[in-house]
């Protein structure tokens, strides 16, 4: 957690720190596209290597799937119908 | 954009099935970690690139501080309603649904204290989560608007999805997702184990 924030700080301070050129900024730019392939290669790995948990999303996945559906679903309808609250509130 | 990272997930899934001994999963976690960093520090470098970055952040509404509250108590409820179908205890729904996307610790803190098989759930419940969340973003940045786009991912807008956010948002909806992530993140270690205890009177 501390680590996560410090990474965050680090990257954004260095950037602030050094005037990279557009050409370098564009490269860069692709950094975190490169590291969430690699996260999401490495995530798999781990649930692929963990016999139980393979054995487990037969019987499992479906509900997992629908809980998971359902609070995405739940939490956008939210914010969007928050934001129009808050917006409608601001303007009268 | 979307596709491949679906594919680079399930790709590792079967090289990890088929090739990887499950006595080498703490390499892998800790490979997870240092991933993890390279991402938050990528995206630090590219929120360092953003121009007035500041005066975009005294312009957000003080509503959105509500942001992870909100996204909370809508995953728990929906969760809740969802379950009319399932047939957990409620209570059980809710614990599942409020590891907010951190499948790790929502897994193992229920897997420990309370059942394995509901554990596993958790982990199952929250790999989905996370995994629905990358496919959607860009669909609810476009049809929900950008700030709508910070909830499907749960705690994980603060790293995982938070590049996906940004990709499809602005520097002020990357911001007020990084921010709502991180509260959710904590409130993950308290709620579950509340509910969890909870839960055990009903048991």
């Amino acid at each position: 957690m501390a680590s996560i924030f410090g990474a965050l700080v680090l990257g954004f301070v260095l950037s602030k720190a050094v005037r990279f050129p557009e050409k370098a900024q564009n490269i860069i730019g692709n950094l975190s596209t490169v590291a969430i392939f690699l996260l999401l290669f490495i995530m798999g790995i781990t649930i692929g290597a963990d016999p139980e948990v393979m054995a487990d999303l037969g019987s499992l996945g479906l509900k997992a799937f629908l809980i998971a559906a359902a609070a995405v679903t739940g939490s956008i309808l939210a914010v969007w119908a928050g934001t129009a609250l808050v917006r409608r509130v601001a303007r009268d | 954009m979307t596709k491949y990272l679906v594919l680079t997930l399930i790709l590792g899934i079967l090289c990890g099935h088929f090739f990887v001994d499950p006595i080498l999963i703490p390499r892998f976690e800790m490979a997870l970690e240092w991933a993890l960093l390279l991402l938050l520090f990528a995206v630090g470098v590219e929120l360092g690139f953003t121009k007035h970055l500041g005066r975009q952040l005294r312009s957000m509404p003080r509503a959105v501080l509500l942001l992870p509250f909100v996204i909370a108590l809508a995953s728990v409820l929906s969760a809740v309603i969802v379950n009319l179908f399932i047939g957990l205890h409620p209570i059980e729904a809710a614990a599942v649904a409020s590891g907010f996307g951190w499948y790790s610790l929502s897994g193992l803190l229920i897997a420990q204290s309370y059942d394995t098989a509901l554990g596993t759930l958790a982990f199952l419940a929250n790999v989905m989560r996370e995994l629905i969340a990358i496919v959607i973003i860009p669909f609810v940045a476009r049809r929900f608007g950008y700030l709508s786009a910070v909830a499907p991912g749960g705690a994980t807008a603060m790293d995982v999805t938070l590049p996906i956010i940004s990709r499809n948002t602005d520097a002020q909806t990357t911001i007020a997702a990084f921010y709502s992530g991180t509260v959710l993140t904590l409130l993950v270690p308290i709620i579950v184990p509340l509910l969890i205890k909870w839960a055990q009177v009903f048991r």
